[in-house]
C-alpha cells in the first residue's frame, strides 16, 4: 500500500511537462504503481484541457495548412524529430515498471558496483541532458545508509524491499522527498530482501561532516 | 459535413461526434475538427515555443496527424477532446525537445498497478465533470489560475513561476495546492 505520494506541485510540473527528464521518469514510474496519483494527474490534465478551450485562437493560412495535412494523412509521423526510448522493447519484468525499464534497460543487464562494502551497490544513471544526477541503489537487508545531508532536494522511489527513515516506513512505490539541510539515514528492513531505490537529486549529495568515512558511499557526484 | 451519429444522445458535443467519425476515417469530420482545434493549439504552442512560428506550425500539423492516426483510441468516457489533444500536443513538444518518446505508464505492463474497483466510465458523467471543472476554473482566484496558466501554457516549472511572480516558491506551491483542492472539491459536489 503506497502511503508516500509525489507532491501536488511535482505532479503539476509533470502534467505541464517541465520536470527534468530523470525526475519525470521517476514520477511516471510512481504513476505506474499508484492509481491515486494517476487520478490526480487525470484531474490536472482535465483542467489543462478545459483551459485549452479558452485559449485565444491564433489565425494562420488554415486552408493551405489543412489541404497540406489532408494530403499526407497516410504518411508516417516524422521520425527525424522523435525516436523511441532506448530500451522501448525490453521485456516485462517484476522489478522495473515500464517507464523506468524503457530508459535504463532490463534489470538483469544492469552493472552494479560496490558503493559501500557490506552495505550496498549502485548503478549511476546517465539519463539527462540537463545532467541531473540519478542512481539506482541496492542496499542489503538490515543495513543502514549512513546519515547524510543534501545541498538540494533528493527524491527517492522504492522499487523493492523497504526502509524506515524517522517515523516513515517506505515500500515499493513510495516516494520520499527530502529537502535541503535535512540530515537523515535509512534503516533497511531486515526481512531478507534487498532494498532497491531510484534516487534523483537536484544537487550533489554531501556527507554529514562528522562522517568522512562514508564519503566513499556518497560518491563523487 | 461532419457526421453526427443518430444513435447518440442529442447533447453529444460536436467535437466528440467528429472524433467518432474521424475514427471511422471520415476526412470531412477531420477537417471540421482541424478548423476548431488548430487555431487554439497554435495559441497554446506559440506560447510554449516562445513564439517560434515554424516550430509551432510543425507541432500543430504533427499533433493533428497523431489525432487522425489515433482517433480510434480516443475514449469520451475518459477525457474531453480538448484534454486528449492537450496531452498529445504537450507530449509531442516534450518528445521533440528530448528527441525521444516520453516514458509513460502502460496499463498492459505486468508491473502496472490497476485502480481498485471503480464505477464504470461513462461519457455523460465525463462531460459533466468537464463542465464542472470549466466553471470551477473560471471562479478560481486570479493568482491561483495564473499559476496553472504559467505552468501549462508558458511551460514554466513552479520555481520559474515563483521567480516570475516575485513570490517565494512556497507561495506558488500553496497556490497550486489550493487550486487543486478547489477543483477536487467542485468535482466531489453533487450536481
Ligand atoms: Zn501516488
Amino acid at each position: 500500500m503506497i502511503d508516500h505520494h509525489v507532491p501536488d506541485s511535482m505532479l503539476l510540473d509533470h502534467v505541464a511537462g517541465t520536470l527534468p527528464m530523470v525526475a519525470d521518469v521517476l514520477v511516471a514510474t510512481h504513476l505506474a504503481l499508484c492509481p491515486r496519483c494517476r487520478g490526480e494527474v487525470a484531474m490536472m490534465e482535465d483542467a489543462a484541457g478545459a483551459m485549452l478551450a479558452d485559449v485565444e485562437p491564433v489565425a494562420a493560412d488554415d486552408d493551405a495548412l489543412l489541404a497540406n495535412l489532408l494530403g499526407r494523412l497516410d504518411d508516417p509521423l516524422p521520425q527525424d524529430t522523435v525516436g523511441p526510448a532506448p530500451f522501448a522493447t525490453a521485456p516485462p519484468e517484476a522489478l522495473l515498471p515500464k517507464p523506468l525499464r524503457c530508459v535504463v534497460g532490463p534489470s538483469k543487464d544492469l552493472v552494479w558496483s560496490t558503493s559501500l562494502p557490506a552495505v550496498g551497490k549502485r548503478v549511476p544513471l546517465d539519463l539527462d541532458l540537463a545532467g541531473v544526477p540519478a542512481t539506482l541503489e541496492r542496499v542489503f537487508p538490515g543495513r543502514s545508509v549512513p546519515s547524510h545531508g543534501h545541498e538540494g532536494v533528493e527524491l527517492t522511489l522504492v522499487l523493492a524491499g523497504g526502509y524506515t527513515d524517522g517515523p516513515g516506513h517506505f515500500v515499493r512505490g513510495d516516494v520520499q522527498v527530502v529537502g535541503p539541510e535535512t540530515v537523515h539515514s535509512l534503516n533497511i528492513d531486515d526481512d531478507g530482501e534487498d532494498c532497491v531505490l531510484l534516487s534523483v537529486r537536484s544537487a550533489g549529495r554531501v556527507p554529514d561532516g562528522l562522517k568522512a568515512r562514508i564519503a566513499k558511499w556518497l560518491g563523487a557526484i | 459535413m461532419p457526421v453526427r451519429p443518430e444513435t447518440e444522445d442529442a447533447l453529444l458535443p460536436a467535437d466528440v461526434a467528429n472524433m467518432a467519425a474521424v475514427a471511422l476515417g471520415d476526412r470531412a469530420a477531420f477537417a471540421a475538427l482541424y478548423r476548431d482545434l488548430a487555431p487554439r493549439l497554435r495559441g497554446f504552442l506559440l506560447t510554449r515555443t516562445r513564439g517560434d512560428r515554424t516550430q509551432t506550425d510543425e507541432l500543430v500539423q504533427e499533433t493533428m496527424l497523431i489525432v487522425w492516426k489515433r482517433a480510434s483510441s480516443y475514449d469520451p468516457a475518459k477525457a474531453s477532446v480538448n484534454t486528449w489533444v492537450f496531452t498529445i500536443a504537450r507530449n509531442r513538444f516534450i518528445d521533440r525537445c528530448r528527441k525521444a518518446l516520453r516514458p509513460a505508464p502502460d496499463p498492459d505492463d505486468p508491473s502496472f498497478v490497476p485502480a481498485p474497483e471503480t464505477a464504470p466510465d461513462d461519457s455523460l458523467e465525463q462531460r459533466r465533470r468537464a463542465q464542472k471543472l470549466h466553471s470551477a476554473l473560471a471562479q478560481l482566484p486570479p493568482d491561483q489560475r495564473a499559476v496553472l496558466e504559467e505552468s501549462y501554457f508558458q511551460g514554466k516549472a513552479q520555481s520559474a513561476v515563483a521567480a516570475d511572480m516575485g513570490v517565494p516558491l512556497g507561495t506558488v506551491k500553496s497556490r497550486a495546492r489550493l487550486a487543486m483542492n478547489r477543483l477536487r472539491a467542485t468535482l466531489a459536489e453533487e450536481s
